[in-house]
């Protein structure tokens, strides 16, 4: 698993592609079938701990 | 999605004014709609306002509506397309009303304390706010004991909030320990032995990480400098494992390396400085992630500061540093009482929000064995 911090102030253009409309916005990317495409999870807001490491675990085991 | 763009602020006080002034920030054209024919906000504030050319303040004006119905708005662009004033004192009907062209409206009317659950158990003021003894946490009901803005109708700051947090919770402590209510929690005998085990394990080879640590330093301050604003922790990160350990990075350019060669998920965190909530869900992530390391999973992290040094810590004394992390639970304890009682009340500056400290970072790679552990000399728990 890879954590990158991205500021939105210092990159507003990754900001706008990516479909960030606010803070703090989390977006998993799986990258396991590169070649059917990146599958992102996106979660706004801050929300339980449970429901990223629920989605952690299925981008990591699925 | 605002920054840019015509927005306007509602009131007239002081939140109302800072409100205006710090999102100027952000956009060039700031209209504050005060009802009154004054501000209410102190003088000192009302001068940056009405100093500030980017706001333009309307005075005996009230809302009435606030415009944009496209469906089909991108999820990017803010869908209000304006606002429907008109002079709060009327002449007939319809009078005086216009549109004001904005992306955005920020309410800043003040607040009402959520004390509402409460409401019969504890005594509570006209205004709302939980009554407590002169200058002490106690409320009217034994045992019970109030922290921050639900209690506190003067200052109102995040600083004012977490000191009361704290009195709160030593009160609360301290009223347990009377009565002779408190259990304490020992640590594991598992948990001793071990910390014992590594504190000898540290003394034998202590010699030789400092020695790798003035080392590292040197190394690795040097190309923290020459990569400071470009997300040039990563470069140091792969350079120093190639292997897919679990990292931390920063920046849009870390982002597409990874994007291009990693074949494990990536978790992007779109985050602001400016941010409460941001501040509040790092730690969160730290202990999900966490999770997954005592799971056996690695991670490495890469503090980056450029005006620190870096150094390496021997990983037994790591996990020292995280066993003591566990006895300060009680620090934890006092953060969510504090985060509680802020969360009470509607926050409407991001100052309202405790700054929880990240927690400290565990390391451990994948044959189970910990790896060095670079970080700020300010990360580590004391």
């Amino acid at each position: 698993m890879h954590y990158v911090e991205i500021d939105i102030e210092e990159y507003p253009d990754l900001t706008l592609q990516s479909s960030v409309a606010g803070t703090p916005t989390v977006q998993i990317v799986n990258l396991r079938n590169r070649a059917e495409g990146e599958e992102v999870v996106t979660l706004r807001g801050v929300k339980k701990g449970s429901e990223y490491k629920a989605q952690i675990l299925e981008s990591l085991d699925g | 999605m605002f920054s840019g763009e015509p927005l306007a602020v509602v009131g007239g006080g002081d939140s109302a004014a800072e409100e205006a002034v710090y999102l100027t920030k952000y956009s060039p054209e700031i209209h504050l709609l005060v009802r009154g024919t004054s501000m209410r906000a102190s003088k000192a504030l009302q001068d940056r306002v009405l100093g500030n050319k980017k706001i333009t303040v309307h005075f005996n004006t009230q809302v009435l509506d606030i415009l944009g119905d496209d469906p089909d708005v991108p999820f990017t662009k803010s869908p209000v397309t304006g606002v429907k004033l008109a002079p709060v004192t009327k002449g007939g009907e319809g009078e005086g009303e216009r549109e004001l062209a904005v992306r955005g409206v920020f309410y800043a009317i003040g607040h009402d304390p959520n004390t509402n659950l409460f409401e019969g158990f504890v005594d509570i003021d006209q205004k709302g706010y939980v009554k407590v003894g002169p200058g002490t946490p106690s409320t009217s009901l034994e045992g019970v004991f109030a922290a921050g803005d639900v209690q506190d109708p003067h200052w109102r700051q995040a600083v004012t909030a977490a000191g009361s947090g704290c009195m709160a919770a030593l009160a609360a402590e301290r009223y347990l320990s009377v009565r002779g209510l408190v259990r304490e929690v020992h640590q594991p005998k598992d948990d001793l032995a071990r910390t014992k085990g590594t504190e000898a394990e540290t003394a034998a080879p202590a010699a030789a990480p400092v020695a790798a640590a003035a080392a590292g330093a040197s190394s690795s301050s040097s190309s923290i400098n020459s990569h400071s604003n470009s997300g040039g922790v990563h470069s140091m990160a792969a350079a120093a494992e190639s292997d897919q350990t679990n990292t931390y990075h920063k920046g849009e350019t870390a982002l597409a390396e990874l994007l291009a060669s990693s074949s494990k998920p990536i978790l992007v965190m779109f985050m602001s400085k400016t941010c409460g909530p941001c501040r509040i869900l790092k730690p969160i992530l730290g202990r999900v992630l966490k999770v997954r390391i005592e799971d056996g999973v690695c991670m490495r992290v890469f503090f980056h500061s450029p005006s620190t040094l870096s150094f390496s810590l021997p990983p037994s004394l790591a996990l020292n540093v995280q066993a003591r992390a566990r006895a300060a639970g009680l620090l934890d304890l006092y953060f969510t009482v504090v985060g509680l009682f802020t969360l009470l009340i509607l926050p409407h500056s991001p100052s309202l929000s405790p700054s929880l400290p990240p927690s400290p970072p565990p390391l451990r790679n994948s044959k189970g064995k910990c790896t060095t552990w670079r970080s700020t000399s300010r990360s580590i728990p004391t």
